[in-house]
C-alpha cells in the first residue's frame, strides 16, 4: 500500500515554480529521508503532501486516497519545524501535546480516559513526563522538538512527517530523537523526514530522496549505505565543536594542533 | 454606601461583571494569535455601525453588531491572505470606520452627542433590556470560548498543525473574529469603543505573568477582568463624576503593574532552570581550566559570548570557556 503517493506534482507560487514534476512514493513501514539545501523545496513538498499548500498540477494521495477526499487525519502525525509554534499566551507542554488528540476528538466531546492515557503515554515516550505542566516556552530546543513529536504521537498515527527535527538541536538530543523514531519504526510506523544531513538518523533510513531546485534529483538507498561513507558523520562531535565563525579572537582548529 | 442601592448603579455593576468576564475570554485567543489590537480595530469599525443606527433610528447596538461582524470577518480574510500590504489594508479599514462614523453621526440630528455615549461608554444609563441583551450575548461568547477551547487553542497556537488534524481551521478563525466583534459591541456600553480592547487584552497580559498554561491564563484573565470592571464602576459611583469605563481600564493597568514584579522574578527563575550542563561529556575537550579561577564569565565580562548547544562559551585568550560545576571547561 502506498502511504504517500505524489504523481507528477508541481507547485507554482506567484509565477515562480517551487516544485516541478515531483514523483514520490512511500510504502508502508518505510523510512524515507528527504534531503536538500535550504530553499530546495523540501519543506514545500512536505507541506504539499499534507495539504498545507495546494499542488498546482499533478496529484497527491495519502493512504490511497486523493488528498481532497482524505479525512482520516488521525493516521497522520505532523511534526513541524519548531519555530512555527511560537505564541503570545503561555501554554503547558501537556496542553500542546493534547492538541494532538483533536483528530480523534468529536466537537464538544471531553478528552476521555483513552485520550488522557494517549497523552501521558506520548509524554513518557519522549521523556517529558516531569515537564508536562511547565510552559512550553521554557523548554530547551531539543525538548521542544520532543514535545512536538509527542503531540504527533498523541493521535496514535501510522505515518509520521517530520520537518527538520534536528534543526537547532544539539547532538545528544539528536540521538535521543533518533532512538525515539527507532522505537516508532519498530512498531510499524511509516516515516517521511526532512533532514539537512542524515546525522544520527542514518541507520534508520531505508531510502534517501534528494531534492534540488524543486526537482527530485536522486531517489534510492542512502548514500551512507551504498559506499560506506559513514565517516562523514562519525566525526560529527568534533565538527560541532569548531566555532561556526572564524572569529578574530579564535585560532583555527589546525593552528591549535587539533586540541579543539 | 447609599449609591449602591440605586437601581441604575446595580444594573451597571451587573453589566460590568458580565463584560468583565466575557472580554478576556476572547482576548486570550487574540493575544495568542498576536492580534491584540484587533479589538481596537473592530471598535473603530463599529463606530460606523453605531452612527448608522443613530441615523436610521434603528438600535445602534444591533447595527453595530452587524457592522462589527462584517469588519471582523474582513480583518480575518486579510490576515489569512497574509499579504505584506495587509497591515496597510487594516489601517485603511480602521480609520475609514471611525471617520465614516463621525460623518454619518453628524447627519443624525443629535448624533455626535449620542455617539459620545458609545465612544466612551455609558454604563450608568443602561436599561434592564440592555442588561438582558448584554447578558445573553456575553453568555454565548463565554460558552463558545470555554467549550471549544481545545479547537480554538490549537488554531491559535499552531495553525498549520491544526489543519493536519483535520479540523476546519478557517471556520474556527472566523468564529474567533465573530466572537471578538460581539464582545466589542457588548462592552462598548461599559467601557466605550475606544477602550474596549483594553478590557480584552490587559487582564490576559496581567494573568500570563504568573500563569503557566493557556486555560489557567484564560480563567485568571476572566477573574481579573471581572474584578477590575466591578470595582471600576463601584469606585466611580463612590467618587462621583468619574467616567467608569476609564476607571475600569486604569484598574486593569494597575493590576498589570502590580503583577509585573511577579513576572520578572518568574522569568529569571525560568532562565535559571534552563538546562545548562553539557549533556555529552566531550572527553577529548574536557581539559579543566584552572588558570583563570579568579575571573567569572558573565554578560558583562567583556569576553565574546558564543552560543554552543545548550550553554554559552566565552572566548578567552584564543580558546573557549564553558562553565561547568564551578570551573571552566575548554571547549
Amino acid at each position: 500500500m502506498n502511504i504517500i503517493e505524489v504523481r507528477d506534482a508541481g507547485l507554482v507560487a506567484s509565477g515562480r515554480p517551487l516544485l516541478q514534476r515531483v514523483n514520490l512514493r512511500v510504502d508502508r513501514g518505510e523510512v524515507v529521508a528527504l534531503l536538500g539545501e535550504n530553499g530546495s523545496g523540501k519543506s514545500t513538498l512536505v507541506k504539499m503532501i499534507l495539504g498545507l499548500r495546494a499542488a498546482t498540477s499533478g496529484e497527491v494521495r495519502l493512504f490511497d486516497t486523493p488528498l481532497g477526499q482524505f479525512h482520516q487525519w488521525h493516521r497522520v502525525g505532523y511534526v513541524p519545524q519548531r519555530s512555527a509554534a511560537a505564541s503570545g499566551v503561555p501554554a503547558t507542554v501537556w496542553e500542546v501535546v493534547a492538541s494532538g488528540r483533536l483528530s480523534r476528538r468529536r466537537i464538544f466531546a471531553p478528552l476521555g480516559s483513552r485520550g488522557r492515557s494517549a497523552i501521558s503515554g506520548s509524554l513518557k515516550s519522549v521523556d517529558l513526563t516531569e515537564r508536562a505542566h511547565d510552559p512550553f516556552d521554557t523548554l530547551s530546543g531539543g525538548q521542544q522538538q520532543r514535545a512536538l513529536i509527542a503531540r504527533a504521537l498523541a493521535a496514535e498515527p501510522e505515518l509520521f512527517v517530520l520537518d527538520e527535527p534536528n534543526a537547532g538541536v544539539d547532538t545528544a538530543n539528536q540521538e535521543a530523537l533518533a532512538s525515539t523514531l527507532e522505537v516508532l519504526v519498530s512498531l510499524g510506523a511509516t516515516v517521511l523526514v526532512v533532514l539537512h544531513e542524515l546525522g544520527p538518523m542514518a541507520p534508520l533510513v531505508d531510502r534517501t530522496v534528494v531534492i534540488h531546485d524543486g526537482k527530485i534529483t536522486q531517489d534510492g538507498v542512502p548514500l551512507a549505505h551504498s559506499h560506506g561513507a559513514h565517516h562523514h558523520h562519525a566525526q560529527a562531535d568534533l565538527v560541532s565543536h569548531v566555532p561556526p565563525l572564524s572569529a578574530p579572537l579564535d585560532r583555527s582548529p589546525l593552528e591549535r594542533g587539533g586540541t579543539t | 454606601m447609599s449609591a449602591f442601592t440605586l437601581p441604575f448603579v446595580q444594573l451597571a455593576l451587573a453589566a460590568a461583571l458580565i463584560t468583565g468576564i466575557a472580554a478576556p475570554t476572547v482576548g486570550t485567543y487574540l493575544v495568542q494569535r498576536r492580534m491584540s489590537l484587533m479589538g481596537d480595530g473592530i471598535g473603530h469599525i463599529a463606530v460606523t455601525g453605531v452612527a448608522l443606527g443613530l441615523l436610521t433610528g434603528q438600535s445602534p447596538t444591533l447595527i453595530a453588531i452587524i457592522v462589527a461582524v462584517v469588519g471582523a470577518l474582513t480583518i480575518e480574510i486579510i490576515r489569512v491572505a497574509g499579504k505584506a500590504s495587509g497591515d496597510v489594508a487594516l489601517a485603511l479599514l480602521f480609520y475609514g470606520g471611525i471617520a465614516a462614523g463621525l460623518v454619518v453621526a453628524s447627519r443624525a440630528g443629535n448624533g455626535t452627542a449620542s455617539l459620545q455615549r458609545y465612544l466612551f461608554g455609558s454604563i450608568l444609563t443602561l436599561t434592564l433590556t440592555d442588561l438582558v441583551v448584554t447578558a445573553v450575548l456575553a453568555a454565548v461568547v463565554i460558552a463558545v470560548s470555554v467549550l471549544l477551547l481545545p479547537q480554538l487553542f490549537a488554531v491559535s497556537h499552531d495553525e498549520d498543525y491544526a489543519r493536519t488534524t483535520g479540523i476546519p481551521v478557517r471556520l474556527y478563525g472566523a468564529l474567533i473574529a465573530v466572537m471578538a466583534a460581539i464582545t466589542v459591541t457588548v462592552a462598548m456600553r461599559t467601557v466605550g469603543l475606544l477602550l474596549v480592547s483594553a478590557l480584552m487584552v490587559i487582564p490576559v497580559a496581567t494573568a500570563q505573568q504568573f500563569t503557566k498554561g493557556f486555560r489557567t491564563t484564560m480563567l485568571t484573565g476572566m477573574a481579573i477582568g471581572a474584578a477590575a470592571a466591578v470595582s471600576g464602576v463601584a469606585l466611580s459611583a463612590l467618587i462621583g463624576d468619574v467616567p467608569p469605563g476609564a476607571m475600569i481600564v486604569l484598574l486593569c493597568l494597575a493590576a498589570f503593574v502590580a503583577a509585573t514584579p511577579v513576572g520578572v522574578v518568574r522569568a529569571r527563575r525560568a532562565r535559571a532552570r534552563l538546562p545548562f550542563q553539557p549533556l555529552i561529556e566531550p572527553v577529548e575537550h574536557h581539559d579543566h581550566s584552572n588558570d583563570h579561577a579568579d575571573h567569572v564569565h558573565g554578560e558583562t565580562c567583556g569576553h565574546l559570548a558564543v552560543a554552543h548547544g545548550d550553554h554559552i562559551d566565552y572566548v578567552h585568550d584564543g580558546h573557549r570557556h564553558a562553565v561547568h560545576e564551578g570551573h571552566y571547561d575548554e571547549h
